[in-house]
């Protein structure tokens, strides 16, 4: 699949001025991340062109000796002043370095005496962030500077097991890093320690920040300021009630704020962090207080993971990477999602507790009441995000691990079998491992224990949240049944081909979901489903005033085993030009297309040929149109509409604008009839078949599919009983023999569009 | 029937299930609100995994995705939850329905939904 959505256009802030204000959702801006807009010209308005060549200088002077005729002195030709140029406005470079990677942030109100303090995670490595790439979101505690945080120091490390890691701010410690960032603006108060990502405790959990606009131009024009603007929507927390861990974020922002930062001298150390910045905050374009933030890591967040493992059992190891240069393991597979995952492999030859069968599948008390008493005592959850991981035999049937804490403190820790396996009742596609113990299929074993121990950050099986696919957090089942399916994902060998990583949506979760949602000892499992958390990079509809999307059908009543022609078409109400994607074909990846029959249950309906490379970012005038339709019938989740009765087929085009995903939503019903002639039944039960599926996703000429051929060939066969019907109506222009019109999955995005008959 | 959590030791020896008893999928029938954290449709595939699908309004649910099978002559039903948690609950099966009751006393229908080629 190509890398969409790299191609990337500035935005002006001229060409969207207008900020929408859709109803109960964050506002979409328009930004100029790194680069100078419009605004920033003089003025005299746009720079000059090319200067002129030198002008000529005065004609010689009288010629010598009389002529004849000519009138003596001979007039000088008249000269004409040097040109006045207006003053060439300075170009600044501005080099204020606003990289990725975590900050640490003070904010101190006006007429406050308590600061907040907490973090800043930048990230222009996102998948799905868009064209301009970059999600910015963070965190904000309340800071009391009495009493100390304790528990920190001299954390001691029994041994690290991992493949190394990149941390620019160094491994060491910073046990006082909350109480540095509380007392001093800039500097550090202990130098010989390291600064690194701060944790600040739970119960001083005070507000989410939402990045929608980043501005961090690479120069400026005249006397604009070299200055990082970030805008964010801010969601107050309200702490839960005393013994419970949930508590609850608003469902619109509380407040919006901006914050307007000069890049300022930064730690004299290079181990004390990075860049600096320090500015003003605004609410409302009110003055509210100062900021200060300083680059402590390229990482965004940082956790322990301890291991301990039961004598019997054996723990999973790093295994060789795909290139054969490296080796994945924990601490890699958690860096995808930009973490720094220290690995304590801790106490091995755990005893075996009393009255426990360790090669028989374990409760969740027995679990727990294990990982009590092995983890570190001096585990303190408001000073580290620890989280813990026991390895016990169990057997095969197990499920091969669990996250089994959903007692007391949520999350503290998972479980992973060593000598589950991979039965061939689970899946037929094991491969190699079929039967085989965990402990023997390194590979698969990494998998399965890191999906809990992404489970114990509050991470949700990808069959339930997105789609099934080769990715940690999809079942072991699906991942091997999506290796072995050519069209259900990318073809592979289980678990030879296993991808150690997070697939984009887990990804973004760990790296942007609020702290108290993701860390050990935060919100139960699972309790932030399928919302209740705001997360930078939410995509945000459009409010029907402003954009609209409408969604028809070439018939609201299809016969059972017909094709349905779908078209969209994208609307701009507002009065000027707005951002949107040139290409709204499902192919485009810009639009996605759910089918939801009538007992609710909806599946996706995905293009089967994805073609994506000139996709774009254009302007869409004021009441001006786009449009793209897909013939559904049949995709790799499927056939759309198999059954008789009500659907709904429900298109989004999202995209980001700026750094904020946006989008709009339209749907359309139909009805499915039920056969009522022998015909239409004989014709439904011959093309609702794969390949006559395929035939059609691919717009039919296919003719390698034979069976397909085959069976269309019947169809339209006009000698058969019961003659025609309107399935093979339907199928007219996809017959084999017929010269088929353009396909409506090759057509391209048109303006204006010819509307289609309106659906019920 | 009593609603039984899962041990893991003195867990019963597992009994080869009955080859399709619950293959298929299926609708839930009950409309208690402690019946809501279970999804709205369930298929069980041949062999041992199941996917739970979420009504529209449904947040996460207890059965999403994971492996299933039938224990004590089809009397027991092991599911792995949300959580990859193993967890029996008595099970009764028909033809065209399955009742099961979870450890805190909710009673939960399935019905058979139409089959389809």
């Amino acid at each position: 699949m190509c890398d969409c959505g790299t191609e990337h256009r500035a935005v002006p802030d001229e060409m969207n001025p207008v900020v929408f204000e859709p109803s109960g959702v964050p506002l979409a801006r328009p930004i100029a991340t790194d680069a100078y807009d419009d605004a920033d010209l003089p003025a005299g308005g746009p720079l000059p062109g090319p200067m002129p060549g030198p002008m000529p200088g005065p004609l010689p002077g009288p010629l010598p000796g009389p002529v004849p005729g000519l009138p003596d002195p001979i007039p000088e030709l008249p000269t004409f002043p040097p040109p006045q140029l207006p003053p060439y406005p300075q170009i600044k470079l501005c080099r204020l370095d606003f990289r990725d990677g975590c900050y640490e942030v003070t904010i101190r109100r006006n007429r406050s005496l308590w600061p907040q303090v907490g973090t800043l995670r930048v990230d222009r490595q996102a998948p799905d962030a868009g064209p301009d790439g970059v999600i910015v979101s963070g965190d904000l505690y309340h800071q009391r500077l009495w009493p100390w945080p304790v528990g920190t120091l001299g954390t001691v490390v029994t041994e690290v097991k991992g493949t190394g890691d990149a941390d620019d701010a160094g491994d060491a410690p910073s046990p006082l890093t909350s109480v540095a960032v509380a007392a001093a603006s800039r500097g550090v108060l202990f130098p010989w320690w390291r600064r690194r990502i701060p944790i600040f405790p739970r119960n001083r959990y005070h507000s989410y920040l939402q990045g929608t606009r980043l501005s961090a131009p690479f120069f400026t024009i005249g006397t604009r300021p070299c200055q990082v603007t970030l805008d964010f929507d801010q969601f107050d927390y309200t702490h839960p009630a005393a013994g419970s861990f949930k508590g609850s974020f608003p469902s619109s922002p509380s407040r919006s704020v901006r914050w307007v930062l000069n890049r300022v001298p930064g730690p004299a150390l290079p181990w004390l962090g990075g860049p600096s910045f320090e500015g003003r905050f605004y609410e409302g374009g009110v003055d509210q207080g100062s900021v200060h933030l300083t680059w402590v890591s390229s990482f965004l967040r940082r956790a322990v993971l301890e291991i301990d493992t039961l004598e019997g059992a054996v723990a999973p190891d790093p295994v060789p990477n795909a290139a054969g240069t490296g080796n994945e393991y924990f601490d890699t597979i958690f860096a995808g999602a930009r973490w720094q995952l220290s690995v304590e492999v801790d106490q091995v030859d755990v005893p075996v507790p009393a009255g426990v069968t360790p090669d028989q599948c374990w409760s969740s008390a027995n679990l727990h009441s294990l990982m009590a008493s092995v983890r570190k005592a001096s585990t303190n959850l408001d000073t580290e995000w620890r989280t813990h991981l026991v390895v016990v035999p169990a057997r095969l049937g197990c499920a091969r691990g669990v996250m089994y804490d959903q007692i007391d403190v949520p999350r503290e820790g998972s479980a992973s079998f060593s000598d589950d396996g991979y039965p061939d009742s689970d899946s037929s596609n094991f491969g190699a491992a079929e039967n085989q113990m965990q402990r023997d299929v390194p590979r698969a074993f990494l998998r399965s224990a890191t999906h809990e121990v992404t489970h114990a950050f509050n991470q949700i099986h990808q069959e339930s949240e997105t789609q099934s696919d080769n990715s940690i957090m999809s079942t072991t089942p699906t991942v091997a049944n999506v290796l072995a399916g050519p069209f259900t994902g990318d073809p592979g060998v289980f678990p030879d081909q296993i991808n150690l990583a997070f697939n984009a949506t887990v990804r973004n979760h760990l790296a942007h979901m609020p702290d108290p949602v993701i860390r050990p000892g935060g919100w139960p499992f699972a309790s932030w489903f399928p919302s209740g958390a705001p997360q930078a990079a939410d995509h945000h509809l459009f409010d029907a005033s402003e954009v609209t999307l409408e969604v028809t059908a070439d018939t609201d009543r299809a016969a059972l085993g017909a094709p349905v022609v779908v078209t969209w078409t994208l609307t701009n109400h507002t009065g000027t030009d707005l951002m949107v994607p040139n290409d709204l074909r499902l192919e485009a990846l810009y639009a996605t297309m759910s089918v939801a029959d009538e007992s609710g249950t909806e599946r996706p309906f995905r293009p089967f040929v994805i073609t994506c490379e000139r996709t774009s970012l254009a302007p869409l005038g004021p009441g001006e149109q786009l449009s793209a339709e897909h013939r559904v019938f049949w995709s790799s989740d499927g056939f759309a509409l198999e059954r008789p009765g009500r659907h709904v087929v429900t298109v989004a085009v999202t995209w980001s604008a700026g750094g904020v995903p946006v989008g709009a939503v339209g749907s359309a019903e139909l009805w499915v009839d039920a056969p009522v002639t022998d015909g239409e039944n004989r014709d439904a039960a011959l093309v609702l078949n794969e390949q006559v599926g395929k035939w059609v996703a691919l717009g039919g000429q296919a003719d390698h599919l034979t069976d397909a051929v085959d069976r269309l060939t019947e169809l339209g066969s006009a000698d058969k009983d019961g003659g025609a019907s309107r399935v093979s109506d339907a199928f007219g222009d996809l017959m084999p023999s017929a010269r088929p019109k353009k396909s409506a999955s090759r057509k391209a995005a048109s303006k204006k569009a010819a509307p289609k008959k309106k659906s019920r | 029937m009593e609603p039984m959590l899962y041990e893991g030791e003195g867990m019963p020896s597992s009994s080869h299930p009955e080859a399709g008893a619950l293959v298929g999928r299926w609708v839930r029938e009950s409309t208690d609100e402690c019946a809501e954290r279970y999804p709205a449709e369930v298929t069980f595939n041949p062999g041992t995994t199941y996917l739970g699908t979420r009504g529209a309004d449904q947040g996460m649910v207890v059965w999403d995705a994971g492996i299933y099978r039938l224990e004590d002559d089809d009397r027991t039903l092991v599911m792995s939850t949300s959580s990859d948690e193993l967890v029996s609950y008595p099970v009764r099966v028909e033809d065209d329905a399955v009742s099961i009751v979870d450890a805190d006393g909710c009673a939960v229908t399935y019905r058979r939904a139409d089959t389809s080629s």
